[in-house]
């Protein structure tokens, strides 16, 4: 592809920490051009990476706001004075989307919101996206990806065997909600080309979430069946479980769906005889026993590495994978060979940089997503005021001694 | 339960996406759950199962009473409202035939068969094309269709534990966890629908079709981003941390009266609510306020909070805080869930009766906008449309309708 589907499309983007500006990203990884809006005394890069760097380098190249922003281009604006209202104002009559994931109000407090643009902009398209909503009693509830992950359930259901509820090593649900972001966008930018029409979207993270994991509200619903927490285990396939392998902190996991899996899981592990034993030939009777099996499992897997048993298995046709951790993804054969991992110098920075590319290809393609590294705070200030806004030089100078455009150097 | 045949729950409106025509080979999640937005939002969906089993989420359930039923699975239910259903088996010529006539009339075709499938039965995208040259096809997969592990199996312990989760999930000094619900599966399927449309919007402009291969594998990785790039930085890896994020205190999971809840505290200037919230006035104490405080104070402050939080509810607690604009939360069960007064207030639920499964509360969209009307159809009973979809076909093929069902071609 030379042009990409989202060309043309322009989108300013208020959002910040991750559900928001990974929506954004996949909107600009596809062409759209996102104007990322920041300020000094406002800026989204919360945490910096933990190097002895002077303050300047380290907010640019802050670790988390870096996937999240490749693509797009950043322009700082303090939204707190007039001038940088209208200046904000004059950038939505000439844009398609703006999103914001603020607490329900605010937009409509600095009299920014949908109705307010409309006015600018016909057929502009907000995506609004609080945490509970813009209507109902929670409306003005905040939370952050880990309140999410409780409110939804998420933890009531992960969790060792008898244990507590369990707490997932980063926010699935920040990710997730900016997928079904990206779709609300995208949709009513569709629409729109079919109707002329805007739109409001209402984005509550809460239900979008939610909606991910609705068999277990089912369940509830048709048997009054509360889930138990079951750590690796499964209810219906054995042996399912996470098995450590030779070094520290290793891992493999098995899940066994049907009986010639197991067969060759037992052959594998040099346990052809355990496979013929009447005593473990049902998913029933092996998860009565697993105990026993998982022991001798583990003897195999504590004499091997996690990959030497993951290809055994496989070529085997058995579901096993290693436990993977970053280090391992960056030099994953698979990964490598499907280039999912790209590179790309930061202009403030000296090391390698890596980035997870587009999590979708077309037609085998390999062409790189990340083409443009994430913005430093107010890199484009200069493009979107003079050129895409027309405002002149003199106009730019008192706005700026307002301190309207403040970055890092300006501290 | 009742059983009453409800089947068009809203007036069905021209919506976005409708005037598409879908075909869906899906089994349980990754592609069923992108076909069933695309429903929601007005495609016209048919997905094709096997002859007298279907989609295996059929057999998955869970099922009232726990007693299975294909028609009665709650997965299935769930994930297939709004579509068609036909049955075809694809391993028959005569099934193919049926299969490419359907093709000519389609816009899309979301699949999520093992890799090569498609290929050893001639119906990949190359021979698909070739019958209707702009057809977009996406293709899920566990591992994507290139690669050394195209061919690997995986369930859902294996997406979080290849992806990456699994490794950060769970007691540093245990093994890892994986996470109940099968969330990388929901999400390559949130992740199909964002290809596949931008796919066919680029189609209706340039005239050209694609294949677009989608890996759960990737999918999950790329949750990891965060940990990515301070790897790239620090060369540090993440590791597991329990129940509390960085090793904070009031960042994480605690027992209260009743449950459990999520105390959250939020950035420095918001810390003076938490003494307020628990009417402790010790946890004022300065040192606490820096995050960095909150890490080397941690024992200190869980011993003060311990007697407010064992004496209050999860759902005060929840409120309480809120209210001071503390981002706490607790951890909800489904009989939780199913009675907040917010979910209903907000029309979150729509009930939808199936004339074998009954009526349930079904969770409503991931999102709601002024100009899409909702269009909630329950899911299609086994074949249901086969005599709507099939016949003008099949008497255009000039096949005997009785033949295709006595060799379970139909």
């Amino acid at each position: 592809m030379t042009s990409l589907p989202l060309n043309g499309i322009r989108i300013i983007d208020l959002t910040r920490i991750w559900a928001g500006p990974r929506a954004t990203k996949l909107l600009a990884d596809m062409g759209a051009q996102v104007i990322k809006i920041e300020h000094l005394n406002h800026a989204d890069r919360a945490k910096p990476n933990p190097t002895t760097e002077s303050s300047q380098r380290k907010m640019n190249r802050a670790t988390p706001f870096e996937q999240k922003h490749r693509n797009k281009i950043g322009l700082s604006l303090d939204l707190s004075l007039d001038e940088g209202k209208t200046v904000f104002r004059d950038l939505v009559s000439i844009s398609d989307v703006v999103i914001e994931n603020f607490s329900a109000g605010v937009m409509n407090r600095l009299g920014l919101g949908h109705e307010n643009l409309k006015a600018l902009k016909p057929d502009i398209i907000t995506v609004s996206m609080p945490g509970f909503g813009n209507s109902g009693p929670w409306k003005d509830y905040v939370a952050y990806g880990v309140t999410q992950e409780q409110i939804t359930g998420l933890y009531e259901l992960t969790g060792y065997k008898d244990g507590l509820p369990m707490k997932t090593g980063t926010n699935v649900g920040d990710p997730m909600n900016a997928t079904h972001a990206a779709i609300a966008t995208l949709s009513a930018v569709v629409q729109r080309l079919q109707d002329g029409q805007g739109e409001y979207v209402d984005f509550s993270q809460y239900e979008s979430f939610s909606t991910l994991m609705f068999e277990s509200i089912m369940n509830y619903a048709a048997n009054g069946i509360l889930s138990e927490r079951k750590g690796n285990e499964s209810h219906y396939q054995s042996p399912h479980d996470t098995y450590q392998c030779k070094g520290t902190d290793e891992w493999v996991t098995i899940a066994i769906s049907n009986e010639e899996e197991w067969r060759n899981l037992c052959e594998v592990i040099g346990k052809a005889d355990v496979a013929k034993n009447s005593k473990y030939s049902s998913q029933q009777s092996r998860h009565d026993h697993r105990k026993y099996l998982n022991y001798e499992i583990s003897k195999f897997t504590k004499s091997k590495s996690k990959y030497e048993i993951m290809n055994l298995l496989q070529a085997r046709g058995v579901p096993c994978t290693a436990v993977l951790n970053t280090q391992d993804l960056l030099v994953d054969e698979h990964v490598k060979n499907r280039n999912f991992i790209e590179h790309l110098e930061h202009p403030d920075g000296e090391t390698h940089k890596y980035y997870f590319g587009s999590t979708w290809r077309e037609n085998g393609s390999t062409t790189q997503a990340v083409r443009s590294p994430a913005p430093l705070l107010g890199e484009h200030n200069g493009y979107i005021c003079a050129e895409l806004l027309g405002i002149s030089n003199d106009k730019l100078d008192v706005l700026a001694k307002l301190g309207l455009f403040a970055t890092f150097s300006d501290n | 339960m009742s059983e009453n045949d409800s089947t068009i729950q809203n007036s069905p409106e021209p919506n976005l996406l409708s005037g598409i025509s879908v075909i869906e080979l899906g089994d349980e999640i990754s592609a069923a759950y992108c076909t069933k937005m695309m429903a929601y939002l007005g495609a016209d969906v048919l997905k094709i199962e096997r002859p007298l089993v279907g989609d295996s989420a059929r057999s998955v359930g869970p099922f009232p009473d726990s007693a299975p039923n294909i028609e009665k699975s709650a997965l299935f239910l769930y994930l297939n409202t709004g579509k068609k259903s036909i049955t075809l088996n694809l391993e028959s010529s005569s099934g193919q035939k049926i299969f490419k006539s359907l093709i000519e009339q389609a816009d899309l075709v979301v699949e999520n068969l093992p890799p090569g499938k498609l290929e050893s039965l001639n119906l990949d995208y190359i021979h698909l094309s070739s019958i209707n040259p702009d057809i977009v096809m996406t293709s899920v997969s566990d591992f994507g269709q290139t690669g050394p592990y195209k061919n690997y199996k995986a369930t859902p312990l294996q997406h979080y534990a290849f992806g990456g989760l699994m490794y950060i999930t769970g007691l540093p000094d245990r093994e890892p966890l994986q996470m109940k619900p099968r969330l990388p599966e929901y999400g390559v399927a949130q992740n199909a629908f964002v290809a596949s449309l931008s796919a066919l919007w680029y189609r209706d402009s340039t005239g050209i079709g694609q294949h677009v291969d989608i890996s759960t594998a990737e999918y999950s990785a790329s949750i990891l981003e965060n940990g990515l790039s301070m790897y790239s930085y620090t060369g540090n890896k993440l590791g597991r941390s329990g129940n509390k994020g960085y090793g904070r205190a009031a960042w994480g999971i605690y027992t209260c009266k009743d449950g459990f809840v999520g105390v959250i505290a939020g950035p420095e200037h918001k810390w003076s609510a938490m003494a307020e919230l628990m009417d402790e006035p010790r946890l004022a104490d300065e040192k606490y306020t820096e995050r960095s405080g909150r890490q080397i104070y941690a024992e200190e402050i869980e011993t003060l909070m311990e007697p407010w939080l064992m004496s209050h509810n999860k759902q005060e607690i929840f409120e309480q805080a809120q209210k001071l604009g503390l981002a706490f939360a607790y951890v909800a069960t489904p009989e939780d869930i199913l009675n907040w007064e917010h979910l209903d207030n907000r029309g979150y639920f729509t009930e939808i009766s199936h004339p074998n499964a009954g009526s349930y509360k079904y969770a409503g969209a991931a999102f709601q906008a002024e100009g899409i009307e909702p269009y909630w159809q329950r899911a299609p009973i086994l074949g249901e449309h086969n005599d709507e979809v099939l016949l003008p076909i099949i008497e255009n093929l000039k096949m005997d309708i009785q033949d295709l069902k006595l060799e379970k071609t139909i």
